[in-house]
């Protein structure tokens, strides 16, 4: 499982192994304050990543991020 | 006058040292060793009745063995109270007395142990009633003495007060009660305490949560079937299983198969720990199903399981959120899930 | 700055023709008191009643409580920036308050308030039996039951009720604007003096200090507690604590949760505490207070990095933390509390236990621990903490002879159709939503010594 969050330290404090940092806690998966289709990329960016950390071993809880 | 049945190890059991900690659970009448002077301590208010002797290395990995001759050694001398070790640093002899103490408690009968506060086997059974010790069996004298006063009260079925009030540690277990002075009192003179480097005593202990085991990366994406779960309560315009905002006990899982988006018509937030406007006028800012069919068409994953869990993460009791991890956790098992994404808000 | 706080102590209320105070005894003009608040024309009607402790009393349905208290000398206006007061800066001179007695504002929250404010929740004050457990239950009020014109819009509508609130308070507090006070107490701290000491070599002679009051603002524009009327996030600022207890923290008529309220910020029972020991124990350099509820996680650290950095350049060894909220405001504080300690200082934190609803005080539903944590969040460096645990009826909540502020209570935020009357036995267990209905029923700031013990 991967946590997609907008709080990371609070979903690896509670043992959360595969978190990716979300953007807000209000719109986690993307931003509407830009224009649909850069909005619609950045969540298409997210959900990647998230596949990208199931697919990576990892030990403990390790935290994922997108460049934007 | 309690009846008092007493758990020791190999060696305080007069067995042997380290070769013997294999010796089979072993019952003996009265007092043994450390028990005589507990039972000196004890005088007319109370018989150690029966001792039971077992090696650690036998009572850690024969357990199933090891607790139903526990099991059964209590049920049929019925003690008032049983006391286990002390164990001092004893890790084995530790782990082995929490548990004893457990077995004992789900049996209806009270117990107290003693070890020192970092024995790891104190973690078998948290709430195990722990007197602290020393490191070592130079301590004995002093920590049955210490333990005496619980023997009774346990025994006797008398409430316990806070664990600094009677001598035991503390078993991850906090209830209301009054302290001395006001709470700004309280922490301005902690914080006076603190700043010149004289002993304070927190109110709170800081404790981490228990670590999860890493589930093993997926091999082949590819081949995965993905879930989508979230905390962040986006549910079906309307709200129909009246999901609350705050302090929701429940799952629910929502169908979503043959739909590309989550429409705000169709769709809403109805979580009440943020500003939730942005997320009921577009769900899939909480909920991304949009972005994962895309990412499905593509063939990045197999396929996209048919409905999404869903809960309102906001003041949920720890209890509920175990229980619904667990459930929504074979659920998608049920649906041969190999991964799942969970969006938290 | 020095401020002289005079208290006029309230232990007797009644109704008369002309408003006056005189050895504790409060006589309040019932038709000037409307006519005050009946000055807005959004305002369609009031009712307006006296309540005092022990009472058979149910108060219902309150947005806020107000201390009523005025300025007799020195620069600027109590509870500056609202209700259309001016945004002077306050804290000396002399204020005069009126102790023990409050205005309390109630008025139905209007359905489409309740839509767009999850946090305008209803509330209970019991004046006696097993709910009076909070310190509301222990003032003397006047309560205004307003009516307010339909479709007002969220913030008019706060601003209306707040506005009737402060001009009862305001005039009620004028009554003692020229007496002779009973009682007085001089509030003087001067951090700049301190903390450059003169001789550079030498250590300071008392350990520094700052207070790092957090406050959440509102997640909905426009409404929440304010400083000088100020609502929205913003980074940390640096008060002086007499500009706390000259009312520059306010709280509005829209959020209910305990910390918010207005009486409760110029009687928070830190800053007496700290001036207590201030130039004995400690030298306290000043209030840093900083907004909780940020949306995302750089702003939450960019509001702890700040807060920190504040403290550092004031040279503070020593930090007392409080928040006045719930929920995801603790990582805010958290990462405050780890990065003041990471600059080298020292820090307690002031805290509720938990901030699960408890209604009763029953063991079931009571404790914390492994399986219910005491806290959301920690860091490894939060390792002086002090618990004003929570408050709640060890019993259920008996009929009440006098129901004010309405007449029946939405306990459940998510089923607002569903409205329970008020004066008869309340199962609180059975009724509640998500939060507990008791009105400060979080000792946020340690008033009590109730707190958690370990078992």
């Amino acid at each position: 499982m991967a946590v997609l969050s907008a709080l990371p330290p609070l979903a690896m404090q509670a043992g959360a192994n595969r978190v990716v940092q979300g953007i807000r806690i209000e719109h986690v998966c993307g931003d509407p304050s830009q224009p649909p289709v850069l909005d619609r990329q950045l969540r298409r960016q997210l959900v990647e990543r998230a596949l990208h950390a199931l697919q990576t071993p990892v030990s403990g809880p390790t935290l994922f991020t997108v460049e934007r | 006058m309690l009846r008092i049945g007493h758990y020791l190890n190999q060696f305080f059991g007069g067995v042997g040292a380290e070769e013997h900690a294999n010796h089979a659970p072993e019952r003996r009448e009265g007092p043994v060793g450390p028990g005589r002077a507990l039972q000196g301590l004890l005088k007319d208010e109370g018989r150690i009745v029966s001792t039971l002797v077992c090696g650690d290395n036998f009572f850690n990995e024969r357990a199933g063995e090891a607790h139903a001759a526990a099991r059964a050694w209590l049920g049929d001398v019925k003690p008032d109270v049983l006391v286990a070790g002390p164990a001092f640093a004893a890790g084995r002899y530790g782990a082995a007395c929490a548990t004893v103490c457990r077995l004992a408690e789900e049996g209806g009968v009270p117990a107290v142990t003693g070890m020192h506060p970092e024995n790891p086997g104190r973690l078998l059974h948290r709430k195990a009633y722990v007197v602290p010790t020393g490191d070592s069996a130079a301590d004995m004298g002093r920590a049955l003495v210490a333990m005496l006063p619980l023997v009774r009260k346990l025994g006797r079925g008398v409430p316990l007060k806070p664990a600094v009030a009677e001598g035991y540690l503390p078993r991850g277990v906090r209830r209301p009660g009054a302290r001395a002075g006001t709470g700004a009192e309280r922490a301005v003179a902690m914080l006076v305490a603190k700043l010149h480097g004289r002993p304070f005593e927190t109110e709170i202990p800081v404790d981490a949560y228990e670590a999860v085991s890493p589930a093993p990366a997926v091999p082949d994406l590819k081949r995965a079937r993905i879930a989508l779960v979230t905390t962040g309560a986006i549910v079906p315009r309307g709200n129909p299983d009246h999901f609350k905002r705050c302090s929701e006990t429940r799952w629910a899982r929502y169908d979503v198969s043959g739909l590309d988006t989550l429409s705000p018509e169709a769709w809403e937030c109805v979580h009440g720990g943020f500003y939730n406007r942005m997320a009921s006028e577009n769900p899939n800012l909480v909920l991304p199903l949009d972005a994962a069919r895309q990412l499905e068409r593509q063939g990045v994953f197999a396929e996209l399981l048919d409905f999404y869990c869903m809960t309102t993460g906001n003041d949920q009791r720890l209890l509920d959120c175990r229980r619904n991890g667990m459930e929504i956790a074979a659920a998608l098992a049920a649906e041969r899930a190999g991964g799942a994404v969970l969006v938290a808000t | 700055m020095e401020l002289v706080l005079a208290s006029f102590p309230v232990t007797g209320l009644a109704f008369g023709p002309a408003g006056a105070w005189a050895d504790g005894r409060l006589v309040v003009d019932r038709e000037r008191v409307q006519s005050l608040v009946l000055e807005d024309p959004r305002i369609r009607s009031v009712a307006v009643d006296l309540v005092e402790p022990g009472e058979s009393t149910r108060l219902i349905q309150m947005r806020d409580v107000i201390e009523p208290r005025i300025k007799v000398r020195g620069r600027g206006h109590v509870y500056p920036g609202v209700a259309g007061h001016p945004t002077d800066t306050v804290g000396d001179g002399e204020t005069r308050r009126l102790a023990g007695f409050a205005a309390m504002i109630c008025s139905e929250v209007p359905p489409h308030v309740r839509r767009a404010v999850s946090a305008a929740t209803d509330s209970i004050v019991d004046m006696s039996g097993p709910g009076a457990v909070t310190v509301y239950s222990t003032l003397r009020y006047v309560v205004l039951t307003i009516e307010t014109a339909e479709g007002l819009e969220l913030t008019e509508w706060n601003e209306t009720l707040q506005g009737a609130g402060h001009r009862v308070a305001e005039d009620l507090a004028r009554l003692v604007a020229t007496l002779p006070p009973p009682e007085q107490r001089r509030f003087a701290l001067d951090p700049g003096d301190d903390v450059r000491p003169v001789d550079a070599t030498a250590p300071p002679s008392l350990p520094r200090v700052v207070h790092v009051h957090t406050l959440n603002a509102s997640m909905v524009p426009g409404i929440g507690t304010g400083i000088y009327g100020y609502t929205p996030h913003a980074l940390p600022v640096l008060l002086h604590p007499n500009e706390i207890l000259d009312g520059a923290i306010a709280g509005d008529a829209v959020v209910g949760y305990p910390g918010k309220c207005t009486w409760l910020h110029v009687n928070n029972p830190v800053l007496p505490a700290l001036y207590a020991c201030h130039g004995r124990d400690v030298r306290w350099l000043g209030s840093i207070v900083s907004r909780t509820r940020w949306g995302g996680l750089a702003e939450k650290q960019r509001s702890a990095y700040q807060t920190a950095k504040l403290a550092a350049m004031l040279g503070a060894q020593g930090a007392l933390v409080t928040w006045n909220h719930g929920g995801n405001d603790l990582i805010e504080v958290m990462l405050t509390i780890q990065e003041l300690e990471r600059a080298g200082i020292k820090t307690v934190f002031l805290t509720i236990e938990s901030d699960i609803k408890v209604v009763r005080l029953v063991p079931a539903l009571a404790e914390t621990g492994v399986d219910e944590p005491p806290l959301l969040f920690s860091v490894p460096e939060a390792n002086a903490i002090v618990s004003t645990g929570t408050l709640a009826p060890a019993d259920s909540l008996p009929a009440m002879a006098r129901v004010i502020g309405g007449r029946e209570v939405v306990f459940d935020q998510e089923c607002p159709e569903s409205r329970t009357p008020a004066a008869g036995p309340l199962d609180l267990e059975a009724l509640s939503g998500a939060y507990s209905p008791i009105f400060g029923h979080f000792d946020n700031y340690g008033l009590g010594n109730q707190s958690y013990l370990d078992y």
